[in-house]
């Protein structure tokens, strides 16, 4: 969604930058396996450190989803 | 209350005990495999961000290095990218949470005529492959001028995730106690938009913040 939405390189997200590090020559693309796990990484870290900032809350809203509390 | 609680002691202690040390072993064994079948990817992602030049198997890296994280900075501008990854699902969550809370509600407390085949056109948004829609969206967002703007960004990513968060919102509302649900025909809608607040105020926050949870992008493919 990312890709067909934006190209300028202002507004790039993280999914656009994970296609930046396809390099294509020659007709072969080639993936740098070591940037875009470098770039996996930092991408989870915002996640987790929501997550474990709110586990309690999340923990409690998914009981109390599941079973009516 | 206190047989209740004893009762409830001794099926919780009976479950164990019954269970022979072969089961235990089978158990142990296939969470086992669960969990490394979970963990391997992850042990990929690390291993492979230090190694300088990684290949698409877990190694140990000769030289762990910071060298790819360097770059991605230098190279890639992962900074800016990282900011507005976060901007953009931020801003959904918030749009979503507020949308589905609104729309979980109604559809759970109000007498609709046409409720369950409202509820059934929105799981069949659910059902819509994402690729089918790229090209209309993309018609779509051009016509609007909203190319290359993180309005349309994150109306989209909104609009994907709510089929599957108005469910679970509405089954929510479904299941939360009566203080918030009138009796009918009194539901004008000051006492409505009241008991939504408190609905808001007491219960729907911690469902909205595992809600949230889903609005990250995930993937290259979103």
């Amino acid at each position: 969604m990312m890709i067909i939405l934006i190209d300028s390189q202002d507004l790039k997200t993280v999914p656009l930058a994970f296609y930046e590090t396809l390099r294509t020559q020659g007709g072969y693309t080639e993936v740098q396996y070591g940037l875009v796990a470098a770039m996996g990484v930092l991408y989870a870290v915002p996640v987790m450190a929501i997550f474990l900032a709110t586990r309690r809350m999340m923990v409690r809203g998914l009981v109390a989803s599941s079973r009516g509390l | 209350m206190t047989t209740r609680a004893e009762s409830r002691a001794a099926r919780s202690t009976a479950a164990p005990r019954g269970a022979s040390w072969v089961e235990t072993v089978a158990a142990h064994l296939v969470f086992g495999v669960v969990v490394l079948f979970f963990l391997v990817p992850f042990l990929w992602l690390f291993t492979s961000a230090f190694d300088a030049d990684a290949v698409a198997y877990i190694r140990v890296p000769a030289k762990p290095t910071l060298d790819n994280f360097v770059r991605i900075f230098t190279e890639h501008d992962f900074g800016r990218a990282l900011v507005n990854s976060v901007f953009v699902a931020g801003s959904t969550m918030v749009l979503d949470v507020v949308a589905v809370s609104l729309a979980g509600y109604s559809l759970s407390r109000l007498d609709l005529r046409f409720k369950s085949w409202i509820m059934y056109a929105v799981l069949l948004l659910q059902t819509m492959p994402l690729s089918a829609t790229m090209v209309p969206i993309y018609g779509l967002a051009r016509a609007l001028g909203l190319r290359n703007s993180y309005v349309g960004l994150i109306l989209i990513h909104a609009a994907i995730e709510l089929p599957f968060l108005i469910w679970l919102m509405k089954n929510f509302f479904d299941t939360s106690p009566g203080i918030l649900r009138k009796p009918r025909g009194s539901m004008d809608d000051r006492s409505s938009a009241r008991s939504l607040r408190s609905s808001f105020r007491s219960r729907a926050t911690a469902s909205a913040s595992s809600l949230g949870s889903r609005s990250w992008p995930r993937g290259p493919k979103s």
